[in-house]
């Protein structure tokens, strides 16, 4: 299977993807190159690459089928090592010598995808990011930021589906009104009940889908927004030096996650254009989506591993705009402690004020 | 965690002084006229000093008489107007009566609290409740002597400023919910992965047009509460010319 290393033209080492360049830069004698410059390249090199590496996989007959399926070996352009991946990875670095290589078989044919948002921020920024992510949180374990060890940073192309699509809509709410008065005896409460009646178009462009089932949805949908105004047509080098994978979860299944994230904005939408009531409760809701296109893309981002009292810990940072998310645990002993003191505060004050209330 | 026991306990003190701060302290002379009149004999002599010493110096304090009066008869009067003409005669302008009408008839016997002047204000409708509710279990035993006891200790106790019993419980578990909607709300940082709801950021600008917009009444509902009753003062009424509150029963 061919596998891809862009080797420098000056120096023949192997060179990866700028992200504070944004260009191609050799980390052995310092030449920068122009992505653009590299197409032809990359074109020449493809040929070059249908070289007759027949080799099998299968040597070993211990793995089981679906191991044998899942699992790919390529030969490392620079030093001749194994690489072994599994059949989604697209981009990785080679284990022995940290070269960077790009699985262009994985990449060939129909996964090729649309469109790249290139790193614009580098591994530094990510620790700086979890540095910063762990700061300021009050109910943080103290012990957490010291203890706590990085297992692991790594930048990834996420693949992405992006739907474009507009929405017809069709809307019903109920919504009330409620006016109050009082006469000597009693205090009135009407209650006046409407039907509200909406319909309209509304559009969306890029609404993105997480395509890879390694990477958590949530934790995917979590680092978004990306900003599309700077994807670029897809090449392959840019790939060169983080890892990237292939979809595994086709359009057609991302879909509906999509159509319901485009469902939940237009209700909320045509919610916002009623006015002038107490409550609004959506009761019939109509959305249809047309003119629907998808696209597949590869959105940068930074994973970061780390263990904590035997407990793994994932974060990920937008490699784009620089969002950091991960969940963190609580301390459950200064939870309660505060949780006690915030009670007497305002035990006291709410009794001190009956007293007031009393007395005036 | 020694900040935490040190603020706590200045909490403390801080509720201790409120509640000795409200007390007030006002002395003035009342009149001469006998406040425990037991017609009905109801008391021993011992009794009837230590019940008089007692109603005496609270009532001091308060500037108003405390008065029991005992009767066996009602003398075809109503337990109200009995108690209202009891305290005419001789005390001081202020003044909280107990009436106990012992006829011999358990489950008939009269008992009546009659307020005048800045009693009637001191003592409002849910006090005298409360004040019925703690007297009526001696009365019902057949204990007169503890009947007026109490009653004197509680009558002072409800016209001094005070909050019901289940106050503090109370205030103890407001405190607690609002405490845990603040950790609540400060450990929520903790946590930023979750799905998101909706895609408001995709939407194209200026792609949104409402086509149709239709607000179209249905019918009204009303409903109506009665309104809370004034907390000042007990409602009044009028015997002889002059006002009255109070409230009484059998037992």
């Amino acid at each position: 299977m061919a596998l891809h290393e862009y080797k420098c033209p000056c120096c023949g080492g192997a060179i990866a993807f700028d992200s504070t360049l944004q260009k191609m830069k050799c980390p052995y004698c310092d030449t920068e190159f122009e992505m653009e410059s590299l197409r032809g390249y990359d074109a020449d090199l493809k040929q070059e690459g249908s070289d007759n590496l027949d080799w099998h996989t299968d040597a070993g007959s211990q793995w089981t089928e679906h191991e044998e399926n899942a699992l790919r070996s390529y030969i490392c352009n620079s030093c001749g090592g194994e690489i072994i991946c599994d059949e989604n990875t697209a981009a990785t670095s080679c284990p022995f010598c940290d070269n960077p290589v790009v699985m262009m078989h994985q990449l060939k044919g129909s996964l090729k995808p649309d469109y790249v948002i290139p790193f614009k921020l580098d591994k530094k920024a990510a620790v700086e990011g979890l540095k910063k992510h762990l700061t300021g949180k009050f109910l943080l374990p103290k012990i957490f930021k010291d203890e706590n060890h990085l297992d692991e940073v790594k930048g990834v192309y996420v693949p992405f589906w992006l739907f474009d699509a507009d929405a017809d809509a069709d809307l019903r709410y109920r919504a009330t009104r409620v006016r109050t008065w009082s006469d000597s005896n009693y205090n009135y409460t009407e209650t006046s009940h409407f039907s509200i009646y909406r319909a309209g178009g509304i559009a969306y462009d890029h609404v993105p889908v997480d395509g890879s089932t390694r990477m958590p949805d949530d934790l995917m949908e979590s680092v978004e927004p990306f900003n599309f105004g700077e994807a670029v047509d897809f090449q392959t080098a840019y790939l060169a030096g983080y890892l990237a994978d292939k979809y595994d979860v086709d359009a057609d299944q991302s879909v509906a996650r999509a159509n319901e994230r485009v469902k939940e904005s237009t209700v909320d939408a045509f919610r916002e254009t009623i006015k002038g009531y107490a409550t609004v409760t959506p009761e019939a809701t109509n959305v249809r989506l047309h003119n629907g296109k998808t696209k597949y893309a590869l959105y940068p981002v930074w994973l970061l591993n780390t263990t904590y009292k035997d407990e793994k810990y994932t974060f990920a940072m937008n490699g784009q705009t620089g969002k950091f998310v991960g969940n963190l645990p609580t301390d459950w002993g200064k939870f309660w402690r505060f949780g006690a003191l915030f009670t007497v505060i305002a035990s006291a004050l709410i009794y001190g004020g009956m007293w007031l209330w009393q007395l005036l | 965690m020694k900040t935490t026991k040190r603020v706590c306990s200045l909490l403390f003190v801080i509720a201790l002084m409120l509640t000795v701060v409200i007390i007030p302290a006002s002395a003035a002379p009342t009149s001469d006229g006998r406040i425990i009149v037991d017609n009905a004999d109801m008391f021993t002599d011992a009794q009837e000093a230590e019940l008089e010493s007692l109603a005496k110096e609270l009532g001091e304090k308060q500037n108003c008489d405390i008065i029991v009066y005992t009767t066996t008869s009602l003398d075809g009067y109503s337990a109200q107007t009995y108690a209202d003409y009891c305290h005419i005669s001789g005390y001081n302008d202020n003044s909280v009566l107990l009436l106990i009408c012992d006829n011999g008839e358990p489950g008939n016997r009269d008992y009546h609290i009659s307020t005048h002047g800045d009693c009637i204000n001191k003592l409002n409708d849910s006090e005298l409740e409360d004040l019925k509710d703690d007297i009526l279990p001696y009365l019902k035993s057949g204990d007169y002597y503890g009947a007026s006891k109490e009653f004197i200790n509680k009558s002072v106790e409800y016209m001094n400023p005070h909050l019901k019993w289940y106050m503090l419980p109370l205030a103890i578990l407001i405190g607690f919910a609002i405490a845990m909607l603040i950790m609540s709300a400060i450990r929520k940082k903790l946590k930023t992965v979750e799905m998101q709801h909706g895609a408001r950021e995709y939407v194209r600008a200026g792609s949104m047009n409402v086509t149709a917009a239709r607000d179209t009444f249905l019918f009204t509902t009303v409903t109506k509460t009665a309104k809370p009753k004034n907390n000042s003062g007990s409602s009044t009424h009028s015997t002889g010319g002059s006002s009255f509150g109070g409230s009484g029963g059998k037992f």
